[in-house]
């Protein structure tokens, strides 16, 4: 074998990152591991004191330091014991870097189960292409996924890998997502992370690709970026055509989402307001929202509410003028009313 | 006899394990993963695409990985 093959190339890159980040102890096991020594050195000062006061006849004062001294001792047990705790977390946690064959083994086997695998020594990347991903109907087209091998040893997650949509079909709402897990190139490996982060770990390149691929191939509709629902943008309510998110426009009456040209506005404070939610005063014309709209209590009709008598309920037709005089006939929508008649006088 | 089995799902532990001579891949799947069904997985053996009847040998590397796993946001 060449040394310029890249299958070897690549595979002495991978060895050498994974042996290279292996070798650093978890911060965790640090952490006990001093704080053991800590409380030790405490424990040692504390007897040394005791000598010290013992050798001067010093009793009392030795005796005071005694309850130091086991004081000291029952903490030293319990750092003792959270050490001995990390045991079994950290028996695997630095493993055996596997040899060249079986990284180069995996990239064969890699070529093996993907279209188009490509390593590029120089850039530190492995990259191969899935087969044209289809969602419930929807095509998003194939994916490249490609292991950055900088970053693996520093991380073993889906931080390593960059999915990058060869014939992108994004979200009409967010060009980012190219899939309902896939944002800006990042996968959010969801069920995907414990496996992935174990078998990088081990080095298994191969099993790597094949568990980003299982996950691009599944849509989990508890927990997309995008739903698929609305891929190709929202409904609009009024006009049912497809709209971008950032094309909608919310009816502050009844909170839905309509296109620019379902949209409307009230005419008096101008808020952006549907057609089902305006009603048109017929006197003054204007379209008002909920907000400024009233009802005259007599007529019935709509009356803006610049127009509206507030401590009468009715509108300028029903209401009657300062002089008393019921101006009804001004108003066409109005019956004429009857003008009250005088009583009776009462039968002698 | 021993296999070294890698399970891609869940925790992804590997491990050898003791097979009885003449096992086959279905027969070692069914055992390993009761109630399973072996199309959803990606099954491997020596990192090689394989028959269910195909019987195991000695230091056979089995390797399954699951065809659908949920992504997140």
């Amino acid at each position: 074998m060449k040394r310029k093959d890249p299958i070897l190339q690549i595979a002495m890159q991978i060895q050498r990152q994974l042996a290279r980040h292996g070798h650093k102890t978890p911060r965790d096991l640090q952490d006990a591991a001093e704080n053991v020594l800590e409380r030790q050195e405490m424990v040692a000062t504390a007897w040394h004191q005791i000598t010290k006061a013992r050798q001067r006849g010093w009793h009392a004062a030795a005796r005071q330091v005694q309850g130091r001294l086991f004081h000291q001792a029952r903490l030293l047990q319990e750092r003792l014991t959270e050490l001995l705790h990390r045991e079994g977390q950290h028996t695997q946690a630095v493993p055996q870097v596997p040899c060249l064959a079986m990284f180069m083994g995996e990239l064969h086997q890699l070529q093996q189960e993907f279209e188009n695998v490509e390593l590029d020594p120089k850039g530190q990347v492995i990259s191969a292409q899935t087969q044209s991903i289809e969602l419930e109907g929807i095509t998003l087209g194939p994916f490249t996924i490609e292991l950055h091998l900088d970053r693996l040893g520093r991380r073993f997650d889906s931080g390593c890998f960059d999915l990058v949509a060869t014939e992108p079909n994004p979200a009409n709402s967010d060009d980012a997502v190219t899939h309902p897990h896939v944002r800006d190139k990042s996968l959010c490996a969801g069920e995907a992370v414990v496996p992935l982060s174990q078998v990088l770990r081990q080095g298994r390149i191969a099993d790597a690709f094949c568990i980003i691929n299982s996950v691009l191939k599944t849509y989990n509709a508890s927990s997309p970026y995008v739903h698929l629902s609305d891929w190709d943008g929202t409904s609009c309510p009024e006009c049912g055509g497809s709209v971008g998110g950032d094309d909608l426009y919310r009816c502050t009456a009844c909170d839905s989402d309509l296109c620019e040209s379902c949209i409307s506005r009230c005419d008096l404070c101008d808020d952006s307001t549907c057609s089902s939610c305006l009603e048109r005063d017929p006197i003054t014309r204007r379209y008002c929202c909920p907000s400024c709209r009233c009802f005259c209590n007599t007529c019935g009709r709509v009356v803006e509410k610049d127009e509206f008598d507030e401590s009468t309920g009715l509108c300028p037709g029903c209401s009657p003028d300062e002089s008393g005089e019921d101006t009804s006939t001004e108003n066409p929508n109005h019956e004429p009313t009857h003008e009250p008649q005088p009583a009776e006088p009462a039968a002698a | 006899m021993k296999v070294l089995f890698l399970n891609n799902e869940g925790a992804g532990f590997a491990s050898h394990v003791e097979v009885e001579p003449g096992t086959t891949v279905d027969k070692f799947l069914a055992a390993q993963l009761p109630g399973r069904n072996a199309t959803d997985f990606l099954i491997r053996v020596n990192r090689l695409p394989v028959a269910a009847d195909q019987v195991l040998a000695e230091g056979d590397r089995v390797s399954m990985t699951p065809v659908k796993i949920a992504g997140a946001a």
